[in-house]
């Protein structure tokens, strides 16, 4: 009875009955929050001191690069999940988070390396996190491309949840090498104890884009999840009728 | 609240120059919006193409019927 809600999430079916209404809603208010998060910050947030306007790319990059960290974790979990109690829609996640992480890691290197030339004169530089995060944008890569290699469903599946756990290995690395190494990237601009570096006039913000990210990330996935639930189940019987039904 | 409210710029000119960092910037924004544009794009042209294969791997087996 406890894991009942375990099965019942693990139907495609059910999953995408339930989130019908809801992912249109929240497509809608996190495209409204993240269109609110870039005024705010790109036109009406203070002015730097020393970095001047070229900072409020921070309101881009530091949400992109969030989710692309966070959506590897999501991937690994999805991985893990789907490989232990063997339920579809836990790959069906991980295989849709795949595209969309990879769109998110590419943002979060393109804009943090347009960042580096007013910042450090240079738009690349073999820095551990800005390497490590390379390394996560071809992981990505990797697991789109295992999983349109493989004809069989189950083994692409089974072997993608592998990659995605192995490479969640260096999620820790991304986010803790600014801390262990000495590099050009700097440290956290928000910190879990003491002081942030980062006034409150900037950082509302910045938090609001944050959150709003996560959210569009979130409906993003659910649209991805649902067309590729219909896909998956294209010859069942329930995808069938609803394809009558809306013809 | 009032340096949380407050337009930055002068002008537009001022807005989009930026003091020199206005390139950097709205090119961060235009590859975020493309970026974002192009993953809302795909679900609905897949679903799309879906629906239309499912209906007429329907119509094909009628016929056979």
């Amino acid at each position: 009875m406890t894991w009942q809600w375990l099965h019942k999430f693990g139907s495609p079916k059910w999953f995408y009955e339930k989130t019908t209404g809801l992912s249109r809603v929240l497509l809608v208010a996190s495209l409204i929050a993240v269109c609110i998060g870039l005024v705010w910050g790109l036109l009406f947030a203070p002015e730097h001191v020393t970095q001047k306007h070229s900072y409020r790319i921070i309101y881009i990059h530091v949400p992109t690069s969030f989710l692309s960290m966070a959506g590897f974790f999501f991937m690994a979990v999805c991985g893990a999940i789907g490989l232990i109690w063997r339920t579809k829609m836990s790959f069906i996640l991980m295989q849709v988070a795949a595209p969309v992480g990879a769109v998110f890691t590419f943002l979060s290197l393109f804009t943090g390396a347009v960042w580096g030339k007013p910042t450090w004169g240079t738009y690349w530089e073999w820095d551990a996190r800005i390497t490590f995060q390379l390394i996560l944008f071809f992981l990505y890569l990797a697991i789109i491309a295992l999983n349109s290699a493989y004809r069989n469903r189950a083994a692409a599946d089974k072997v993608c949840a592998v990659l995605a756990i192995i490479g969640s290995v260096n999620i820790p690395l991304i986010y803790w090498s600014v801390e262990w190494w000495f590099t050009l990237h700097q440290t956290a601009t928000f910190k879990m104890s003491g002081k942030s570096g980062i006034h409150a006039s900037m950082a509302y913000p910045l938090v609001w884009m944050i959150f709003s990210t996560y959210a569009l990330y979130i409906a993003l996935i659910l649209q991805h999840a649902r067309v590729e639930i219909l896909s998956r189940e294209s010859m069942s019987r329930w995808v069938k009728q609803l394809v009558d039904e809306k013809a | 609240m009032g340096t949380l409210t407050r337009f930055q710029f002068e002008s537009v000119a001022d807005m989009l120059l930026m003091d020199g960092h206005g390139f950097y910037v709205w090119l961060c924004l235009i590859a975020f919006l493309t970026g974002v544009s192009l993953l809302l794009v795909s679900p609905f042209k897949k679903r799309k193409k879906l629906k239309q294969a499912i209906a007429l791997a329907r119509t094909l087996n009628s016929d056979e019927d």
